[in-house]
């Protein structure tokens, strides 16, 4: 056992707030000192999280048992203080605590005024992000979720640029919009359920349409921050008025939020709604994969421009999640760290030119590789990894994705993948043509003759980017060894518990009489079925559908019988549970079937 | 023959063959401007004279036996099925690619040492070459095709670097982009169709591939999915393939991804004759013949990629004919040739399209390096003719209508000039006779059975490629080296290039005079050739000699067709009955036109692709983005929200008499509606 799990997780978790709280109690006039001790706190808190990468047991699938945290917060309504990781929150949490010392050094120039309401800003955000990723109760994962808005809001709003209230509020109504329907969400799985615990809620039972709706609900408020198209238009303006250190947390951090929340909650909690809905979902990733690559062709802001591009970027994740596999899951996962690299350090850069000339229209550069070589150096590296060259880390997840889609079962999954795949071109177009025509040609604005390369300062920002992107390019192992037992049950998890739920629904429907149903040899269904999953035809076209999305998931080799399998004994729990009557209530003639063909199923085993 | 190298040793050295020109690519890109310039080019010449020596032991080393050499580095993602391996692979096809791709690249760098010496970023080139010469190497010996995909992009992203490696020069940058971009159209097909392979068979490495496909016929039936049930392997592979093919028609510039190859000669000259004419666009060639086990399973993807070549041969040569740029000219001659491979390759002659590319790699290197010294003699000159023109018209040191008579001045550039076009015009017994010959004898007696006429059709075009290759290279040959100088002052000062140049001058030239006597092997049935020593690693004919060998008459045609060019690109060029542009157009009309033009091709697909697709991507931001959804959607329901609050906000005026009413009449409201429901609860 590992002494101190949770006093690293809790040292982690506020030592960004306990810095903040300090700098709130010195003057103002003081911001070298404000800056030092944010630089400070930043560092140690990723000098603690790589404890717990230290402790991180690689052969342990699921939560770790030795960084856990479990305690009562407030006892009445059954909310509780519950922190865990897993190879998912792991590496975000590293990313967050990656990000943010340099995000720090980076902005000690770009930010001259306010620098101490700056960096409190920055630390709080810090802890909030951190709060999220490792929370493990709905209520806990709220209020952190929630908090992350107030200093993003303040940042983008008191240190953006000219149309910064406009952007401000406009990333505060998409949010808010959101994360109300996910709080209306989380009151009613409270009621419902009885408890806000993420591990509680896992075993818990809800039916079909109960889960359709709490599905959408965190769908939306997470789908909004990912950003899915079509609620993206937020993400352009935010990150053309934030600052750089702003766009830099917000592209690196804030968005894997999303896909983080579809990823920890909508799916699993309501797998029988997430396999009817992942299609759907799908197409809209896919959509802005495309989407997001078109946008960035018509921009004439580099800012804005690398803002569409990560609109096509995480659609690649959310596709990834979609497509139910565990490469296509590791895939995902990975790929929200490689793009919170390469476009945190894109805007990084962005944020470099601009601090030196105050504009960023393509425009107004060209040639600028002849006076800033190491700078263009550094961000045709970059841009490599944007593009998703192999060798850099955008390559990995991309490939994961596209391989995980193209082998899962559903057949839309294979045309899902290989229209992603288009936007790989399209990658390449809008970025080459935005560096070529920054860096490449002659100089022609002279303006643009004195500007100087990369400071010391700026270099040391950078090379850390840099070289992960490489490493994680070359040698992803020591990351994918940590990814993939937690995504394996990721998949396991939304598919093993979809099926038997949904039949259990088509059984009541069966015996509600509501529908006329029968149970017969389903030619669909084109493999030997586990125990206790029938063959059920169910004239009621919606549960049908539901029916054939769990199962589209099933290959052959998935359908090994296992001790997990839910049996024919669950089904009836469950109906008994739900509408008060066991299979015994069934009509006769119906149970009778029902039973022979459970009997024919499981004899040869 | 018995190998002449133990295996054991070699094997724990191949890793190291792509590995010392990365390494010499990060000292020279790090460190090059602190090195020197000497230091520079000895350690990265140095890298690449390691890796050959490597190479030629991997060659002795795998000299008799069957099984390939195997190094395997680390494991590179090992992901529920996907296992990826970084592992090495050295058997008879990628010796042979490792001796081409070292040797001609050692050559190449020697020759850059006078080529670049005034150039001031010498050390980036030299590092930029290294690590193409690496990422090539990788892609050569790669045995998974993940790892493969990184040498492919790799090379592809060094060609981008060295195209545009003048980049002040825009147009030279946009030629570099354009490389990148209509390369990466393709590797969105070699992508897919590799996961698509992966899908089919289980395995990215084609080892694994090999074995798992053992004993699969055509007409077997394979899953695809759980629900999209069987097809048959060739349909499934047929699917697989035209993607590869995509990707391999953008890295090897055949139809329809052809036009960058074109532009890319904005690049040094070394690099256009390394990366695009010896090695990276051979590199579609490679993986077909790689894959040639899967490849034979789909006979009409076979033969689509016949067509494909024997098209390009033909079109390319064509747009050859009346170019005015000495490198462009060679371009096009290269994205012909390259036709001429993928059309062996697509009738399932692969030994013959290895062996095309093998000499090939000789005789287009010594003819760009040709090129490269020729434009090196004419740059004092126009150095010159620039101050006296002044900015009115620009001098371009590659275009051929500023030659002639050169050969005086410029003795070793001519000698090998004229043996390396010797060579690839298909006269005997240089090597071009040999290599060509044998692909169009493939074409014309290996039927595919996919349809009667179509090995006549693809002789023909690939006869009619061979006579109009005749006629632009000697037409080549005769403006830059004959007659008397067009521009004298380009003439008096040209002088003859360095012996760091001239040397790999003669060596290419000797080796594609000499390389015939693989082919003359073959002719001869003797086991020296390609085909023996190709057939444990690809899909092909090694027996049934009797028709694999070229009759007297196809021979004959040959050379008939050879000198027959050579006849009339001395009629025409030689003699001088066309000089220029002007007598071509007038006396050509629309054959000079269509070809100067080239056929319109990049034009089209401006018009095509490039211009709807930015205006589509504009078009849509406008209207979808800011209109639909910002402007309507956000700011309209934003606005909806205060419009219903300024709405209600009368409602909350803080007049206590108001509120007083509203709530009187609000309670006889609802006294009256209970009343009312009780009245029809007593009624009924």
């Amino acid at each position: 056992m590992n002494p101190f799990g949770q006093e690293l997780l809790v040292l982690v978790l506020f030592l960004p707030l306990v810095g903040a709280l300090l700098l709130a109690l010195i003057p103002r006039e003081e911001a070298g000192i404000h800056k030092g001790l944010a630089l400070f706190f930043s560092s140690a808190t990723f000098i603690a999280s790589l404890f717990i990468l230290g402790r991180f047991d690689v052969s342990a699938a699921g939560f770790q048992e030795s960084l856990t945290v479990d305690w009562a917060w407030i006892p009445s309504l059954d909310v509780r203080f519950h922190l865990g990781v897993d190879g998912i929150s792991l590496w975000l949490v590293l990313l967050t605590t990656f990000v943010v010392p340099l995000v720090v050094l980076g902005s000690f120039r770009g930010v001259t005024e306010r620098t101490k309401e700056f960096m409190i800003a920055i630390l709080f955000l810090e802890t909030a992000m951190i709060g999220s990723f490792l929370a493990l109760d709905l209520v806990l994962f709220y209020v952190f979720f929630e908090a992350m808005l107030i200093p993003m809001y303040l940042l983008i709003g008191v240190f953006g640029g000219p149309r910064r209230i406009y952007s401000a509020y406009k990333l505060f109504l998409y949010t808010m919009l959101g994360s109300l329907l996910m709080l209306l969400a989380m009151l009613y799985i409270y009621y419902a359920h009885g408890t806000f615990d993420l591990r509680s809620l896992l075993s818990a039972e809800m039916t079909l349409s109960e889960q359709r709706w709490l599905f959408w609900a965190f769908v939306i408020a997470f789908a909004v921050k990912v950003p899915l198209f079509p609620l993206h238009t937020w993400l352009p303006d935010a990150h053309v008025e934030a600052p750089t250190g702003g766009s830099v947390i917000l592209a690196a951090v804030l968005l894997k939020m999303g896909t983080y929340g579809l990823m920890r909650y909508a799916f699993p909690l309501f797998p029988d709604a997430a396999v009817i809905f992942a299609p759907t979902l799908a197409v809209l990733a896919v959509i802005g994969i495309i989407y997001g690559a078109l946008m960035a062709l018509a921009q004439s802001d580099i800012k804005k421009l690398v803002a569409y591009s990560s609109v096509s970027h995480m659609g690649f994740v959310v596709l990834g999640l979609c497509a139910l596999t565990p490469a296509a899951a590791t895939g995902a996962v990975y790929q929200m760290l490689a793009h919170g690299l390469a476009t945190g350090a894109l805007f990084f850069l962005v944020g470099v030119i601009y601090e030196r000339r105050h504009t960023r229209l393509i425009s107004d550069f060209g040639g600028i590789a002849k006076v800033m070589p190491i700078y263009a150096a550094i961000f045709m590296l970059v841009t490599l990894a944007s593009i998703g060259l192999p060798g850099t880390s955008g390559f990995v997840g991309e490939l994961l994705i596209i391989a995980g889609t193209l082998t899962a079962a559903p057949p839309w999954a294979k045309g899902m993948a290989a229209l992603a795949a288009i936007g790989v071109v399209l990658g390449a177009v809008y970025m080459l043509w935005m560096y070529r025509r920054v860096f490449f040609g002659p100089i022609s604005h002279t303006e643009n003759r004195s500007l100087g390369d990369l400071r010391a300062r700026e270099i040391v920002v950078l090379a850390p980017f840099c070289l992960l992107i490489l490493v994680m390019g070359l040698y992803p192992r020591p990351f994918l060894e940590r990814i993939t037992p937690t995504a394996d049950v990721y998949v396991g998890r939304v598919l093993s518990v979809a099926a038997p739920t949904v039949h259990a629904e088509a059984l009541v429907a069966l015996a509600d009489g509501e529908t006329q149903a029968a149970i017969v040899p389903d030619p669909d269904i084109p493999v030997p079925l586990g125990p206790g999953r029938l063959a059920l035809r169910v004239s009621n076209p919606d549960l049908d559908r539901a029916r054939r999305a769990a199962f589209a998931w099933h290959r052959p080799e998935d359908l090994k019988p296992s001790p997990d399998t839910r049996r024919m004994d669950t089904l009836e729990r469950l109906l008994e549970r739900r509408k008060g009557f066991s299979i015994d209530d069934l009509p006769p003639g119906v149970r009778q079937r029902l039973r022979q063909e459970m009997e024919r199923r499981e004899a040869p085993r | 023959m018995k190998e002449l190298v133990s295996p054991a040793a070699v094997e724990g050295l191949i890793l190291l063959i792509p590995l010392v020109p990365i390494i010499g690519a990060a000292i020279a890109g790090f460190f090059g401007s602190r090195l020197g310039r000497a230091n520079v080019h000895l350690i990265t010449i140095g890298a690449v004279a390691i890796s050959f020596v490597i190479s030629v032991g991997a060659l002795l080393a795998v000299w008799g036996g069957e099984a390939g050499l195997v190094q395997t580095a680390y494991t590179w993602m090992s992901v529920g099925e996907i296992e990826l391996e970084v592992r090495f692979l050295v058997d008879q096809l990628s010796s042979i690619m490792l001796i081409v791709v070292t040797g001609v690249g050692l050559l190449i760098h020697v020759y850059s040492t006078g080529y670049m010496a005034h150039d001031a970023a010498y050390a980036r080139y030299f590092s930029y070459l290294n690590l193409f010469v690496g990422s090539m190497l990788i892609l050569v010996l790669a045995d998974s095709l993940p790892v493969l995909f990184v040498g492919w992009e790799g090379v592809g992203l060094c060609s981008y670097l060295l195209i545009g490696f003048w980049y002040t020069d825009s147009d030279k940058a946009i030629a570099g982009k354009k490389a990148f971009i209509v390369n990466r159209v393709g590797d969105f097909g070699f992508l897919l169709g590799m996961l698509v392979l992966f899908g089919l068979l289980g395995t990215f490495s084609v080892s694994g591939m090999r074995e798992v496909s053992e004993g699969l016929s055509s007409d077997a039936t394979i899953p695809v999915g759980t629900f999209l049930g069987e097809w048959t392997v060739a349909a499934a592979m047929g699917l697989a393939f035209l993607l590869i093919l995509l990707g391999c028609t953008g890295k090897s510039a055949q139809i329809p991804l052809f036009v960058w190859l074109p532009d890319a000669m904005a690049g040094p000259t070394p690099v256009s004759a390394l990366i695009h004419a010896a090695t990276m666009v051979t590199a579609g060639v490679y993986v077909l013949a790689r894959l040639s086990f899967l490849l034979v399973l789909t006979p009409q993807v076979m033969a689509l990629i016949a067509v494909v070549g024997a098209a390009t041969a033909l079109v390319a040569a064509f747009m050859a004919l009346f170019q005015n740029g000495l490198k462009k000219v060679l371009a096009y001659s290269t994205i012909s040739q390259l036709g001429f491979m993928f059309l062996a390759v697509g009738v399932g002659a692969f030994h013959a399209g290895v062996y095309h590319l093998f000499t090939h790699a000789f005789f287009k290197a010594c003819l760009f390096l040709c090129a490269g010294s020729v434009m090196h003699a004419m740059e004092p000159g126009a150095a010159l003719l620039r101050r006296e023109w002044g900015g009115g018209r620009a001098v371009d040191t590659e275009d051929i209508r500023l030659m002639g008579g050169l050969r005086k001045k410029l003795p070793s550039t001519h000698a090998t000039f004229l043996i390396a076009t010797l060579a690839i015009t298909g006269i005997p017994p240089l090597s071009g006779f040999f290599s060509k010959d044998i692909v169009l004898h493939a074409a014309l007696v290996r039927d595919l059975g996919v349809w009667a006429p179509l090995p006549w059709l693809l002789w023909g075009l690939g006869t009619a490629a061979a006579t109009l290759t005749a006629i632009y290279m000697w037409r080549l040959y005769f403006l830059v080296f004959h007659g008397s100088p067009r521009e004298e002052i380009l003439f008096e000062q040209a002088h003859e290039s360095p012996a760091s140049m001239t040397l790999p001058l003669w060596i290419l030239a000797v080796l594609s005079a000499v390389a015939g006597v693989f082919g003359l092997a073959y002719m001869l049935e003797h086991p020296a050739s390609f085909s023996s020593w190709l057939a444990p690693v690809v899909a092909g004919d090694v027996v049934g000699l009797g028709i694999a060998v070229p009759s007297l008459y196809l021979l004959l045609i040959a050379i008939f067709v050879a000198l027959a060019g050579l006849m009339v690109a001395w009629l025409v060029w030689g003699k001088r009955a066309l000089d220029g542009d002007e007598a071509a157009r007038r006396r050509l009309g629309p054959i000079f036109r269509a070809s100067y033009a080239r056929l319109w091709w990049d034009e089209a697909y401006d018009r095509l692709i490039v211009r709807p697709l930015l205006v589509l991507s504009g078009a849509t931001w406008r209207f979808l983005d800011v209109l639909v959804i910002d402007r309507t959607l956000v700011e309209g329901s934003a606005r909806n929200a205060m419009r219903l609050g300024r709405l209600l906000r009368p409602l909350q005026s803080g007049n206590v008499g108001a509120y007083a009413a509203v709530v009187a009449v609000g309670a006889a409201l609802i006294v009256g509606l209970f009343m009312g429901a009780v009245a029809l609860g007593r009624a009924t």
